[in-house]
C-alpha cells in the first residue's frame, strides 16, 4: 500500500456553506472563527489554572533543558580551581531547587485549583476531573525528567568523588564498608520495607557513607520528587486498562449522572411528602 | 500516535523484562506484515478528527462511533489532545453553555444522529463546531445541519473513512446495531441475543450498513478492489449489489486503482461447522466462555480476585495477550505459568547477593514491575477461571468427540459416544445440542429420518430438535456436507494418524482455509454457477494468473476467532497453515483482512440458528 501521509478525508464544508447561505446571510469568517472569547472573569478558576499550567510547564521544560546542558558541561575536562568548581555546583544546585519549587507549584495547582466552580453542573465536574487527570500525567512526565536527570548527575558526581578518594587512600577499607552496608539494606528489604522506606534507608546509607554534602542534597531532593511522583500516581491511569477506555469512562460518567438525578428525585419526593405533612 | 505509545510501553517493558531475565520467547518477535494494522488505520483517522492544539475540546459521539474510537484510541490519548469531555451526542442531560470549549461532533451519517447533532447546534453551547462523519454524508444531512446552525458556529464539515470496529490488527467488524437485539448483561456491555443469519431475514438497512462500511474501507486503503461474491449466498449478493451501487453513485470518491486488491464476500452458511466447535485458542476461548465485547470482558462477579471494572484484551496494548492470543490452551497455560514465575522472581530480588546498585535499579523500575505484576494477575485470574469452566463442562470429552467427528468417519462409534454423553447430567444442554448438530451434518441427510433428532427429542434438549432443520436449511438442503470435513479416505487417515498427530483438539480446519488458498492462487471458481465466486467488477485480464496481495474477506453472517487465528497465521506465515508448495503458488506479499458483521461463539451461533429463517 502506498499509504504514507495523512489518511484520506473529504471536506464537505463548501457544500455545507452553500446550504447555510440559503437560510441566513453568511457572517464574515473572522466572526465565526470562534475560540475562547469569553471574558476571563466568567471563567472558572480551574480553566485558568489549566492555561497557567501550560505556561509554567513550558518554562520548567526549558529550565530542565538548561540545567541538563550545564551539568553535561560540568563534567567536561578542564582546569578549574576548587572554588570555581564549588561555585558552579552551587549554581546548579540553586537552579535545581528553583525548578523543584516550580514543580511543587504545579503540584499545588493539580491538587488544589482543579475544583469545579458550579458543583451542580455535571459537565463541568466531568471536564475538570479529566483536566486534572491530564495535568497529573503531564506533571508526572516533567517530574520523571527532572528526577532521572538529577539521579544521573548525582551518580556521576559520586563516581567522580570515589575516584578522587581512591587516589587519596589505597586500601580495602571503603570496599569492606560498602559490603557491610549492602548486607544491611538487603536485610531491610527482606523485612518488607516499601519503596519509599527503602529510599529513606538508601539515603541513610549514603549519609553513613559520608558522601559530600552536594550529593546528599541532590539525593534528598530526588527523594522529595519521588514522593510527589507517588502521590500523582493515584491520579494517573495506566494504559491498556478499563480505566483508559473511552467507552468505559463515558458509561461511568453517565451512570454517575443518572445516580445524581435519582438522588435529586428522592430529595424532591422527600420534600413534597414533608409538605403534605 | 498509537504506534508511538506502543513503542514506549514496549521499550519500558522490555527493559524491565530483560532486567529480570524474563525469557523474551514469551514475546517472540513476529515478522510484521508491511501493511499497516487496522488499529493504526483508525487511530490515524482519530488524530485527524481531533486536531492537536491547545484549546479545550469536547467530543460528541453516537453509538456507532463510540466503539470505533474506543477500540483503537485511549482516554489518555484523547486527553493529551485536549479533549476534556466525551459524551453521547444524544445525551439526555442538559449541558450548560461552555463557550470556552470547542466541540467536535463525530457521528455516523444517519438520520437520528444527524438530528441529535442539529439539536446540539441549535443550542450552540460551545464556541465552535466541527462535524465529522465516519462515512459519506448525504446532501439532506448537510442541509438539515446547515438549517440548524443558527449562530453559524460550524467551521468544519468532513468525512473520515473509518467505519469499522477493530478486533485484531487484521480483523474487523461492521456492526449493525438493532436495539431490540441486545440485552444488558450484569456489569458488561450489551451482548447480542441473536443475530440474523438467514438471507431473507436480513433487513435492507443492514445490507446498506455493511456496504457503506466496506466502501469506506476502500477509501481508507486508497484502493478500489476487485469484488468477488459467493454466488450461492443471497446475503452476500445483496451486499455486493449495494456496494456496486455506492461505488457508482460517488465514482470520484472511489476513484483508485485496484492493483492486486480483492474483496471476497462470503457467507457464514458456507461453513456452519466452525462456529459449532469448542475453540481451544486463547482469544477464541475468551469469547466462547466469557464473551468479548469490543475487546473487553467481565469475569462473573463470584470469581475470586476478579476486577469489577472488567478487563481489556486487545493485542494493541497488551503484550502478553498479543504473544499468546492464538496459542492453544496447553501452550497458553505453560506460558502463563512461566509468566507468573518470572514475575515472582522479579519481585523477589535475590537479596543475599544483591548489590547496592541492583537494589537501586530495582527501586527505579518498581513502576514497571508493578504493571508487569498487574498484567500477570490479569492473565492468571482469567486462565484460572477458564480452567474451571473447561473442567465443569468436561469440555475435553465433548471436544474430543467433536474433533473425532470432524476428522474421521466412524458413524456407529460416534453415535454410541454421543448417546453416552447425552445421558450424562453434568454435560450442559448447549454442548449436547452442538454434538447432535455436528452428528447430523456429518452422518445424516436431510431426506432420511434423523437418529439424533430422536435423541434430542428424548431428553432435556427436546426444545432444540427443530434446530436440525434450521441448520440444514441454513447450509442448503441440496448441498453435500462432505466438504465441511476433513478428507477421510484410507490414505489421508493414515497420513493423519502417523504424520501430523499434532494436537487432537485442534484437528479441525475451517473451510475458509481452502477458500483462501484458492483465492490466493487464482484457482477459485469464477463461474456464475451456484458453486462459483464470480467477479462483480471487471475481472482482471487473463493470461497470467492473478495473484491477489491485498485481500479483504468479508463473512456475511459473522466470523469466528478460529478464523481470525487462521488469518493471523496466513499473514505472519506461521502455524504451518499452508505448505511450502502452496506458498510458492501465491504472492509473497499476500495479506488478508477478515471482516464480518458479528463475532460468533457457539452460543450466539446456535441461538441465531434457533431464531430461524
Amino acid at each position: 500500500m502506498d499509504d504514507d501521509g495523512p489518511p484520506e478525508m473529504r471536506s464537505r464544508f463548501d457544500e455545507f456553506k452553500v446550504f447555510r447561505a440559503k437560510y441566513r446571510p453568511p457572517v464574515k469568517e473572522e466572526e465565526t472563527a470562534g475560540g475562547p472569547h469569553e471574558s476571563p472573569a466568567r471563567q472558572s478558576p480551574w480553566i485558568r489554572a489549566v492555561n497557567d499550567f501550560g505556561e509554567l510547564e513550558d518554562i520548567i521544560d526549558r529550565k530542565i533543558d538548561l540545567l541538563a546542558a550545564k551539568q553535561q558541561d560540568f563534567f567536561r575536562p578542564r582546569f578549574l580551581s576548587d572554588e570555581e568548581e564549588a561555585a558552579l555546583q552551587d549554581e546548579m544546585e540553586t537552579k535545581a531547587v528553583e525548578v523543584q519549587k516550580l514543580l511543587s507549584e504545579l503540584d499545588r495547582m493539580v491538587q488544589v485549583s482543579m475544583v469545579p466552580q458550579d458543583r451542580q453542573n455535571m459537565e463541568e465536574i466531568m471536564t475538570s476531573v479529566n483536566a486534572r487527570k491530564l495535568l497529573s500525567t503531564r506533571l508526572q512526565a516533567l517530574i520523571q525528567r527532572l528526577k532521572s536527570n538529577q539521579e544521573f548527575y548525582g551518580n556521576r558526581l559520586r563516581r567522580r568523588e570515589r575516584k578522587q578518594k581512591a587516589f587519596g587512600k589505597v586500601g580495602g577499607d571503603g570496599a569492606y564498608e560498602q559490603i557491610k552496608q549492602e548486607e544491611r539494606v538487603a536485610k531491610f528489604m527482606s523485612m518488607g520495607y516499601t519503596d519509599s522506606d527503602i529510599q529513606e534507608l538508601l539515603l541513610e546509607e549514603t549519609r553513613q557513607d559520608q558522601v559530600s554534602e552536594e550529593i546528599k542534597t541532590i539525593l534528598d531532593n530526588v527523594q522529595k520528587l519521588n514522593q510527589m511522583f507517588q502521590d500523582l500516581n493515584l491520579l494517573v491511569t495506566e494504559q491498556g486498562t478499563m480505566l483508559d477506555r473511552i467507552d468505559y469512562n463515558l458509561s461511568q460518567s453517565s451512570q454517575y449522572v443518572s445516580n445524581g438525578v435519582e438522588q435529586l428525585k428522592k430529595a424532591e419526593e422527600h420534600q413534597s411528602s414533608c409538605a403534605v405533612l | 500516535m498509537s504506534n508511538c505509545k506502543k513503542c514506549v510501553t514496549f521499550h519500558s517493558l522490555s527493559l524491565s523484562l530483560s532486567r529480570f531475565k524474563v525469557s523474551m520467547s514469551l514475546f517472540s518477535s513476529k515478522k510484521e506484515p508491511s501493511s499497516k494494522s487496522l488499529f493504526t488505520l483508525v487511530s490515524d483517522y482519530v488524530d485527524q478528527v481531533v486536531p492537536a492544539d491547545k484549546t479545550m475540546k469536547v467530543l460528541l459521539v453516537d453509538d456507532v462511533t463510540l466503539p470505533i474510537i474506543s477500540t483503537s484510541f485511549s482516554q489518555t490519548q484523547l486527553l493529551k489532545k485536549g479533549v476534556f469531555l466525551v459524551d453521547q451526542v444524544r445525551a439526555n442531560r442538559q449541558r450548560s453553555k461552555v463557550k470556552n470549549m470547542r466541540c467536535i461532533i463525530f457521528i455516523r451519517p444517519v438520520r437520528h444522529s444527524v438530528d441529535a447533532a442539529c439539536e446540539e447546534l441549535r443550542m450552540g453551547k460551545y464556541s465552535s463546531y466541527s462535524i465529522v462523519f465516519c462515512g459519506v454524508a448525504s446532501p439532506e444531512h448537510l442541509d438539515s445541519l446547515a438549517r440548524a446552525d443558527v449562530e453559524q458556529l460550524v467551521q468544519r464539515v468532513q468525512e473520515a473513512f473509518c467505519d469499522l470496529c477493530v478486533v485484531n490488527k487484521d480483523v474487523f467488524l461492521i456492526e449493525h446495531n438493532h436495539p431490540d437485539l441486545h440485552e444488558i448483561t450484569v456489569g458488561g456491555g450489551p451482548v447480542p441475543r441473536t443475530h440474523g443469519l438467514f438471507a431473507a431475514s436480513i433487513p435492507q438497512d443492514k445490507v446498506r450498513r455493511l456496504a457503506e462500511g466496506l466502501a469506506s474501507l476502500f477509501v481508507a486503503q486508497r484502493r478500489r478492489p476487485h469484488i468477488r461474491v459467493q454466488k450461492r449466498s443471497g446475503f452476500a449478493c445483496r451486499v455486493a449489489e449495494e456496494l456496486m451501487r455506492l461505488l457508482k453513485n460517488d465514482a470520484d470518491l472511489y476513484n483508485y486503482r485496484s492493483k492486486n486488491a480483492v474483496l471476497l464476500l462470503l457467507d457464514r452458511s458456507d461453513d456452519p461447522v466452525t462456529p459449532l466447535l469448542t475453540p481451544w485458542t486463547y482469544q477464541a476461548m475468551l469469547h466462547e466462555h466469557l464473551g468479548l465485547h469490543h475487546n473487553t470482558l467481565h469475569l462473573p462477579a463470584n470469581v475470586k480476585d476478579a476486577d469489577p471494572d472488567g478487563y481489556v484484551l486487545s493485542e494493541q496494548d497488551d503484550l502478553f495477550f498479543a504473544a499468546n492470543m492464538f496459542l492453544n490452551w496447553g501452550d497458553l497455560c505453560n506460558n502463563v505459568k512461566t509468566y507468573v514465575d518470572r514475575c515472582k522472581s522479579a519481585l523477589n530480588l535475590d537479596r543475599s547477593t544483591a548489590t547496592m546498585d541492583e537494589i537501586k535499579d530495582f527501586m527505579q523500575r518498581i513502576g514497571q514491575t508493578k504493571s508487569l505484576a498487574g498484567s500477570v494477575a490479569k492473565h492468571a485470574t482469567i486462565t484460572t477461571h477458564l480452567s474451571h469452566v473447561v473442567k465443569e463442562r468436561d469440555l475435553l470429552q465433548v471436544s474430543l468427540l467433536e474433533q473425532d467427528m470432524v476428522a474421521s468417519y466412524n458413524m456407529n462409534d460416534h453415535f454410541d459416544r454421543l448417546q453416552n454423553l447425552m445421558k450424562r447430567q453434568d454435560i450442559q444442554v448447549q454442548d449436547k445440542v452442538r454434538l447432535c448438530l455436528l452428528f447430523n451434518l456429518r452422518y445424516e441427510s436431510p431426506t432420511q429420518n434423523s437418529r439424533v433428532q430422536a435423541v434430542l427429542n428424548n431428553s432435556s434438549t427436546s426444545g432444540y430438535s427443530r434446530l436440525i432443520e434450521h441448520l440444514r436449511h441454513y447450509y442448503g438442503t441440496d448441498r453435500n456436507t462432505e466438504e465441511l470435513f476433513a478428507e477421510t479416505g484410507v490414505l489421508s487417515s493414515i497420513v493423519r494418524t502417523f504424520v501430523d498427530v499434532g494436537n487432537i483438539y485442534t484437528q479441525h480446519q475451517p473451510v475458509l482455509k481452502k477458500t483462501l488458498l484458492k483465492l490466493l492462487t487464482d484457482t477459485l471458481d469464477q463461474s456464475e454457477s451456484t458453486q462459483g465466486y464470480p467477479y462483480r467488477t471487471p475481472a482482471p485480464p487473463g493470461g497470467t494468473p492473478f495473484k491477489p496481495e491485498e485481500v479483504i474477506v468479508f463473512m456475511c453472517g459473522g466470523c469466528t476467532l478460529e478464523e481470525a487465528a487462521l488469518v493471523h497465521h496466513i499473514n505472519h506465515r506461521t502455524g504451518g497453515v499452508f505448505g511450502p508448495n502452496e506458498m510458492a503458488q501465491m504472492s509473497p506479499e499476500a495479506r488478508v483482512l477478515l471482516g464480518a458483521d458479528a463475532l460468533l461463539n457457539t452460543e450466539l451461533f446456535v441461538k441465531s440458528l434457533a431464531s430461524g429463517p
